[in-house]
């Protein structure tokens, strides 16, 4: 006789308490380079901003100590949204709230607050400087900080609902709670970033450039370092190596995505860990020998393709080259896998009509490395693209398009491009100088290969990937996590996700999105992705008129 | 969930679960994690970066990352 039983594992409640000790962590990060995003704004300000910032450590650490149950907070909702989502629905149901103003108000004035406070931290004269220096500095930015996330709260569901819900699972709480605490003790002792900038930064400096120095001197260059203005020279050739050259974001950003994939790949081993840790500091390897290649670019070739072009090309490509590497040891090698796999490229079904697109965006990455300011390059991803595109055909099953619909939209989407997009005369008079410097064949030739990628290859390539795979692989991970929400609206999240996504890759985010919106509208009207590739390419051609006839370059 | 086979009152564990490597592999990833990326967490901001170059990246990386897949 045969009888399998089910046991509940001991070690689930363990995992999950470290899933989310980690997931916490991520977001803590997370949410410091979005908080100092922000706080750069002030840039955009100058004639608000005071003489120098205000910086009050007792405020400082309240606001770490609130960002870091924030991000906790976050994460609470990233790992158990789903059934949150199912929670309020059900309460609702139940409980039906109707719309009030107030919440919003309070939302909004506490907002303000944070705002005001913040800014008038940062250096930006909002409130009077008065307000900062006294005791209670630290005590107001307190109760305005939890005013800000109360409110918050308050608008995304009862307080009813909010008690019953956090208290249905008490020792999830727990976890929390005793998670958050010891990160936000971390936050506020362990990480201040003025301490850091005396201690961490120095060191990296020190570890880099003499990297990088010893590299360039077995190479028969003489390099100088000078500490004191964190300077490297060689021949004649000096930079700076400011502190995002250090590569300790490239190292960060590998090292938090091998963590989430070593997480969460249950076969395999130990090593696998090993390998988490070492690959940064692998990637800080490599990125001294990606300064070292720039210097000797800029020493012996050209100081313009070492600053504006391999600088951060170069920074992304060893990123994506290390961690592909990292990805295939941890699936490939026994001593990392307890079933080796093999990584090898799956264009089934749907998935071919993304190819275009990252063959677009990986060739103009690698002819940024050599090819800084002017895009002469273009006429290369034209051609390659185009190849790709000719080769897979028959795979991307496109359907023969309308093109009345199509075409009156990418005339709108024109219209509306030139209305949300200035012309930026200085840059269009700088490209107009540097085509025509070449001989006029060669700059009508570059001029034709522009208007043919812009009219038939880059609506071929984007569309295929943003109206075709995109949508199939967004509306399939909506699928899996089964909301019960119509179909209408799962679609109308797949539209604006791919949008947003197709007008972040675009110069002006939000008239990207807008043409995104567009043409994702008429895809799912007709069903058709040729639809949206006619109405892509008849925008692109009216623009490449434009540009030209009346010589607003700056718009290419 | 981890299943056991009874057979013949011989219980059996189908597939070896090891409590101890577990938590030492999700420990020190975290660990490893948390120290090495200390100079992100309190770094000063960093305007000059080419956002437009960096969305490009992750683009892209998320473009190899579907493009292919474990084959045993």
């Amino acid at each position: 006789m045969s009888l399998t039983v089910t046991v509940p594992s001991p070690v689930s409640s363990v995992g999950g308490a470290l899933r989310l000790l980690f997931g916490v962590m991520v977001l803590v990060v997370l949410e410091s380079v979005a908080y100092q995003a922000v706080m750069s704004l002030d840039d955009l300000f100058p004639q608000l901003a005071a003489q120098s910032s205000v910086y009050r450590p007792d405020v400082y650490a309240v606001h770490q100590l609130l960002k870091t149950v924030v991000g906790a907070g976050l994460l609470w909702l990233l790992l158990f949204g789903r059934e949150f989502y199912l929670a309020r629905s059900q309460y609702l149901v139940q409980r039906p709230v109707e719309f009030s103003l107030g919440p919003w108000l309070a939302h909004l004035l506490a907002l303000g607050m944070l705002l005001a406070f913040r800014g008038s931290l940062n250096g930006i004269a909002i409130l009077p400087v008065a307000l900062l220096q006294g005791g209670w500095a630290a005590l107001v930015y307190g109760l305005v900080f939890v005013g800000f996330v109360a409110t918050a709260l308050r608008l995304l569901a009862p307080g009813l609902f909010w008690q019953q819900y956090l208290f249905s699972q008490p020792r999830r709480l727990l976890v929390w709670g005793v998670g958050t605490v010891l990160l936000a003790g971390l936050s506020v002792y362990g990480l201040d970033p003025v301490h850091l900038e005396r201690t961490v930064m120095p060191w990296l400096f020190h570890v880099t450039a003499h990297g990088v120095a010893g590299v360039l001197e077995s190479l028969g260059y003489r390099a100088i370092v000078n500490s004191a203005s964190s300077g490297l020279m060689v021949e004649g050739f000096e930079v700076q190596i400011g502190a995002p050259c250090l590569g300790y974001e490239g190292a960060t950003l590998a090292l938090l995505v091998l963590a989430g994939y070593a997480w969460h790949r249950s076969r395999l081993r130990l090593a696998a860990a090993w390998l988490v840790l070492v690959m940064p500091i692998l990637l800080y390897g490599v990125n001294i020998l990606r300064i070292a290649a720039l210097m000797v670019i800029g020493a012996s070739w050209s100081p313009d393709v070492a600053v504006h072009g391999f600088h951060s090309a170069a920074g992304w490509v060893n990123l994506l080259l290390v961690l592909g590497m990292a990805v295939w040891a941890l699936e490939r090698l026994p001593v990392f896998a307890r079933q080796p796999t093999a990584l090898v490229p799956d264009l089934d079904d749907y998935k071919v009509q993304l190819l275009p697109q990252v063959v677009l965006i990986a060739v103009s990455m690698l002819t940024l490395l050599v090819n800084p300011g002017f895009d002469w390059a273009y006429p290369v991803r034209v051609v390659i693209v185009g190849l790709v595109l000719m080769k897979f055909w028959p795979r991307f099953q496109l359907q023969r398009a309308q093109w009345l619909l199509p075409s009156a939209t990418g005339a709108a989407v024109f219209g509306l491009w030139l209305a949300m997009v200035p012309v930026d005369a200085v840059q269009s008079a700088r490209f107009s100088q540097t085509l025509w410097s070449v001989p006029a064949g060669w700059a009508l030739a570059w001029i034709a290969l522009r208007m043919l990628g812009a009219s038939l290859v880059v609506p071929l390539a984007e569309e295929l990937a943003f109206r075709g795979a995109a949508f199939r692989l967004l509306g399939d991970a909506l699928q899996k996590l089964q909301l019960p929400v119509s179909p209408c609206v799962q679609t109308g999240a797949v539209l604006l996700l791919s949008s947003l996504v197709f007008g972040a890759l675009h110069g002006d985010w939000l008239a990207g999105t807008m043409a995104g919106l567009a043409y994702g509208l008429l895809r799912w009207h007709s069903g058709r992705v040729s639809d949206a590739v006619v109405a892509h390419g008849v925008t692109n051609t009216l623009l490449a008129f434009y540009v030209i006839s009346t010589k607003s370059w700056s718009l290419w | 969930m981890l299943m056991i086979e009874c057979n013949n009152l011989t219980l059996k564990s189908v597939r070896p679960f090891h409590l101890k490597v577990f938590i030492m592999k999700k420990l020190l990833i975290s660990i490893s994690a948390l120290a090495l990326t200390v100079p992100a967490w309190a770094a000063p901001a960093v305007p000059e970066i080419d956002a437009a170059l960096s969305l490009q990246g992750l683009a892209l990386a998320a473009g190899i990352a579907v493009l292919f897949k474990r084959k045993r």
